[in-house]
């Protein structure tokens, strides 16, 4: 798992640590009941507290993404699977941008020009 | 070790090891086995019933049924198999598939076939485990010819020492008989690392658990030695419960060295096991180089587990496939096989690269980077 946090960012802390789980269900690099680290792993890795990645593995939890249970830690839910299946979409959609003549990095430069 | 120099180790060469290996590794030690339990069979009406199977300070000290006398050989036989089995076949277990296969020559994914050092040493091993087994056989059945009771078996600590010293014999004759297989070095891909803001912090949580390949090769391997304490237990063995303890503290130790948790941060490099440990930790001012390199667990570390390649790698190998690898300034360099090593690496290897920024920077300037 890869966690990611900019404290100068405007975005509370728990925000971008939950927002680190959601990229790596999306990158397929985390699947449906695969099992995420502990908080207070998480909290040592990146050197914040552990209130703090407990707020964000409930913020994921009330998402649906996550199921937490006592003793047995953090699960990525199955609920997660449209996240997960993203990742295909990603693949086709660069596959065929780069079919196209369209590099990864160009497509990625329309993408963040797109607004939902 | 950072770049292969395109050294091609050609089929045959391997086909020549493999046959080699075949000859020195089973059908020779087969052969002295079975010559053995042969000339021992044709003995056991000879023999006393029970028979000496065990000699101490004080003579012989242990007996068993006449047929025990063929135990040895046949224990040979069995584990001169497994292993030679083992040697061959590797590459065709599940999960071992950095490579295709060909003509049961395993080759890496570039096509270069693949035989190890271990292979070899392997095969002068069985070699002299099926000579001194035979020997001892031979000659614990021979001092008994004949007697009436087996209480009058002469010493035989003369002989094995001479049957110990046959052993190592063979084993360095074994070792030459087999052909040096050169084997390229396999290419490290050096780690991009990962573009970080300034005040960014970055970390990455992985963990390493045992592929499919090294189960299947350690559940049988621990289930017969287990096997075998029980069996040593039950014959009221002096030594079985020295024997049974060891069982346990190795499968405890195989039971918990199956499962890693990696994790790559502003600390650097941290591996440890299920039980806190065996554990690594590489500061990141430690870190030379970080890459990705593919692993074959057999060839490059002999097995699988916590281990040290032949080449002085040190490593926690538990599947074939892409593995992180970090070269220290001073000392091993740690290779750990863990899903997701090429992001691990990109990780690490921005945190190197900010650790030399400021390790170069903030010995000029005050502010910045000293958080």
């Amino acid at each position: 798992m890869l966690i990611r946090i900019d404290p100068g960012a405007a975005r509370p802390i728990y925000e971008q640590i939950a927002a680190s789980v959601r990229t790596d269900v999306a990158a397929g690099r985390l699947r449906p009941g695969d099992r995420l680290p502990p908080a207070r792993e998480v909290a040592a890795a990146v050197d914040v507290n552990v209130h703090t990645v407990l707020r964000a593995y409930q913020q994921l939890r009330d998402d649906g993404l996550i199921d937490l249970r006592r003793g047995r830690g953090a699960i990525v839910s199955a609920s997660a699977a449209p996240l997960a299946e993203l990742s295909h979409e990603i693949r086709a959609l660069v596959e065929h941008a780069a079919r196209l003549g369209l590099s990864p990095a160009a497509l990625a430069a329309l993408v963040k020009e797109t607004t939902p | 070790m950072t770049t292969s120099n395109a050294m091609t180790t050609s089929l045959a060469e391997i086909h020549r090891a493999r046959t080699l290996f075949r000859w020195v590794g089973l059908y020779l030690p087969l052969a002295l086995l079975l010559g053995a339990l042969v000339t021992v069979a044709i003995w056991l009406p000879r023999l006393p019933d029970p028979v000496a199977m065990h000699w101490g300070r004080a003579g012989a000290d242990g007996f068993g049924p006449r047929w025990t006398a063929l135990g040895p050989p046949l224990l040979g036989v069995a584990v001169v198999l497994l292993i030679g089995l083992l040697a061959l076949s590797t590459h065709r277990l599940p999960g071992a598939g950095t490579g295709q296969n060909r003509g049961g020559v395993v080759t890496d994914r570039d096509g270069v076939p693949r035989w190890s050092v271990t292979a070899r040493f392997l095969g002068a091993m069985n070699l002299g485990l099926a000579g001194l087994l035979s020997f001892l056989a031979i000659v614990a059945a021979g001092v008994q010819l004949g007697l009436a009771d087996a209480r009058q078996a002469p010493d035989i600590g003369p002989w094995m020492l001479l049957g110990s010293a046959v052993a190592v014999g063979l084993v360095v004759v074994g070792w030459f008989l087999q052909p040096r297989v050169e084997q390229a070095a396999d290419a490290v891909s050096p780690a991009e690392p990962v573009p970080l803001e300034e005040d960014e912090r970055i970390a990455w949580i992985g963990t390493a658990t045992i592929g499919r390949a090294g189960a299947w090769v350690l559940g049988p391997l621990l289930l017969a030695t287990f096997a075998l304490a029980v069996a040593l237990a039950a014959t009221g063995g002096p030594m079985a419960w020295v024997f049974l303890l060891v069982i346990v503290l190795v499968s405890v130790v195989a039971a918990v060295s199956s499962v890693f948790h990696v994790r790559v941060s502003s600390a650097g490099l941290s591996v440890r096991s299920l039980a806190g440990w065996p554990r690594i930790r590489v500061p990141v001012d430690e870190i030379d180089a970080v890459g990705v390199v593919p692993v074959a667990p057999m060839a490059d570390f002999g097995g699988w587990g916590w281990r040290i390649g032949l080449d002085g790698r040190m490593g926690v190998v538990l599947r074939a496939g892409d593995a992180l690898e970090v070269r220290r300034r001073r000392g091993r360099t740690i290779v750990v096989t863990v899903e997701g090593a090429a992001q691990a690496a990109s990780v690490l290897a921005a945190m190197v690269e900010r650790g030399r920024r400021e390790g170069s920077g903030g010995s000029r300037t005050t502010e910045g980077g000293s958080e």
